[in-house]
């Protein structure tokens, strides 16, 4: 890239605010052409470039409110957003930091976009020809599986069931993702690794690509997906006292070095 | 200035000259008219503390202002991994989250004004009002003590309202010895005025409100001594926290979600 190329020259498909005139979105008139679009049918489109329809916007809605917004401040993106509240930071501190916190490998997007991945890429090879079973016991071997078990509750997820009901009475249970990792779970749980449950990643993960999202379109649909979450805790961290959010103790911290002190000088 | 005309950055305090044959790199750069790179410049003789404290306040620091400095950074890192930057910090890294994240998490943590980064800014605001004028000190924080927050509403803003005293302690009816020595400590480094008059009238203050003094309260008359204008305070005091919270974010992604405190029956529903 030639630098001078690219100066006071910003060419771009996206779009752009004419001053005090109105808004292009990907050559459409954000003003006038999106009337009756739902926020989430608005956000896909701006960030992918997809047209959904509303009720595949129902259905992304509806996996953030069953899947994503937990109220517990335990939660780590939670906490972050609580201590926020707890110290009287302020609100969009706490979105914020939740919203990068909960971009993680073992868990929210780090998980999210490897479920995506691990789908397209199982799916690819299951195209090519090669056996359902070979691919997810070699997935098991070495350690590539994703979206099967679970690190705090090892028996299973609570969400599945109100979501695969939910798609169900929308009419998502049936697309070839869907379809795909309950054939996995086939797989996993006539092997020695049954104790691998389903979690709810990788059922999101196949409906989102169901929908049409590519692991990376689906990746930015899920980053904002624990706000209903994250805020809760912040507000109800600033209904309590200032520094009432679960103190701990000087005794609770568990030193594991050994209790001789030593001396900054030598 | 119309607004379609607009494509440089303003500053007073930073200027490149530009490599002769690419308009993008610098060979040269100049923070307060001072060059990095000649033998007289900053990358050859200043510390870190030193150039930062140039860079923020313009002013060339004499040994006591950069030890100083030096020192509330030290003070900072007692805050351990209790304190809510660091939990804030460790939440991150026992979950994975980017390194990037656990300093968000921590900046957003120490923000606030329990010991935070917008507390530090009302009492260097009290400051510049008040001096070292005790009477007005103990009226502001008694009036601060009683302030009823829910019917304020000339200063409803951004920042949630806190009803307790800035760098007072709400929580506790006990000094903390780590304050008080941090205090005698870096009034004995100041050559100005408001830590030794902190270290001496700390008591009254005090007494004022019933309730010890914290970390803030000495950290703000640190920065004022130092001449920071709040908001170069603010930031700076930011950083200390960021980084005297990393070292716990750090360790802890290595220990994972099984070494972190949980709670199991901590949380109680009201119906």
């Amino acid at each position: 890239m030639n630098l001078s190329d690219a100066y006071d020259n910003w060419v771009t498909r996206l779009g752009m605010w004419h001053i005090g005139a109105g808004v292009t979105l990907r050559n459409r008139d954000l003003l006038n052409d999106f009337t009756g679009w739902s926020w989430m049918r608005h956000y896909i489109f701006a960030v992918t470039g997809k047209e959904i329809t509303e009720k595949q916007a129902q259905l992304l809605e509806k996996i953030w409110s069953l899947c994503g917004s937990y109220p517990d401040p335990r939660i780590w993106p939670n906490t972050v957003a609580s201590i926020c509240g707890t110290v009287r930071s302020t609100g969009a501190l706490a979105v914020a930091a939740a919203t990068a916190v909960a971009e993680a490998q073992r868990y929210g997007r780090g998980a999210d976009i490897q479920a995506a991945n691990f789908l397209v890429s199982i799916k690819t090879s299951l195209d090519g020809g090669i056996p359902l079973e070979k691919l997810v016991l070699n997935a098991i071997k070495n350690r590539s599986l994703r979206g099967f078990g679970r690190p705090i509750r090892k028996d299973g997820d609570e969400r599945i069931e109100p979501m695969m009901t939910f798609a169900e009475q929308h009419g998502f249970a049936q697309g070839e993702y869907i379809r795909l990792i309950f054939d996995i779970e086939s797989v996993i749980q006539q092997s020695r690794f049954r104790h691998l449950y389903m979690n709810i990643a990788i059922v999101v993960a196949a409906l989102a690509l169901d929908v049409g999202l590519s692991p990376r379109d689906y990746y930015y649909y899920t980053l904002l997906s624990y706000t209903a979450g994250v805020l809760p805790c912040f507000v109800d961290a600033l209904e309590h006292p200032p520094g009432a959010f679960l103190p701990l103790r000087c005794e609770d911290i568990n030193c594991l070095a050994p209790p001789e002190i030593s001396s900054w000088i030598d | 200035m119309p607004i379609d005309s607009l494509k440089t950055i303003t500053t007073a305090i930073w200027r490149e000259e530009a490599h002769p044959s690419d308009a993008f790199i610098a060979k040269e750069c100049f923070l307060r008219n001072v060059p990095f790179l000649a033998d007289n410049g900053i990358l050859n003789h200043a510390g870190a503390f030193e150039a930062f404290y140039f860079g923020y306040t313009g002013i060339k620091p004499k040994s006591w202002q950069t030890s100083l400095l030096e020192k509330m950074a030290v003070a900072a890192m007692t805050v351990g991994p209790r304190s809510y930057p660091g939990r804030a910090a460790i939440a991150a890294g026992a979950g994975s989250s980017t390194i990037a994240s656990m300093a968000i998490a921590a900046v957003a943590g120490a923000a606030g004004q329990l010991g935070g980064g917008h507390e530090l800014i009302r009492l260097l605001d009290y400051w510049s009002k008040f001096g070292t004028d005790i009477e007005a000190w103990q009226a502001q924080l008694k009036e601060d003590l009683t302030l009823d927050s829910s019917e304020n509403t000339e200063v409803l803003s951004v920042w949630p309202e806190t009803a307790h005293p800035p760098g007072h302690d709400p929580n506790s009816g006990e000094n903390s010895p780590i304050v008080i020595t941090v205090l005698e400590q870096l009034s004995s480094i100041s050559k100005n005025q408001a830590l030794p008059w902190l270290a001496k009238h700390r008591q009254t203050l005090e007494s004022a409100v019933n309730m010890p003094i914290t970390l803030v309260a000495v950290i703000a008359a640190g920065f004022h001594d130092l001449d920071f204008q709040p908001p170069a305070a603010e930031f700076f005091w930011l950083w200390m926290l960021l980084m005297a919270s990393g070292l716990h974010g750090i360790e802890q992604l290595s220990f994972g979600a099984e070494k972190y405190p949980f709670f199991p029956n901590g949380i109680k529903i009201q119906r």
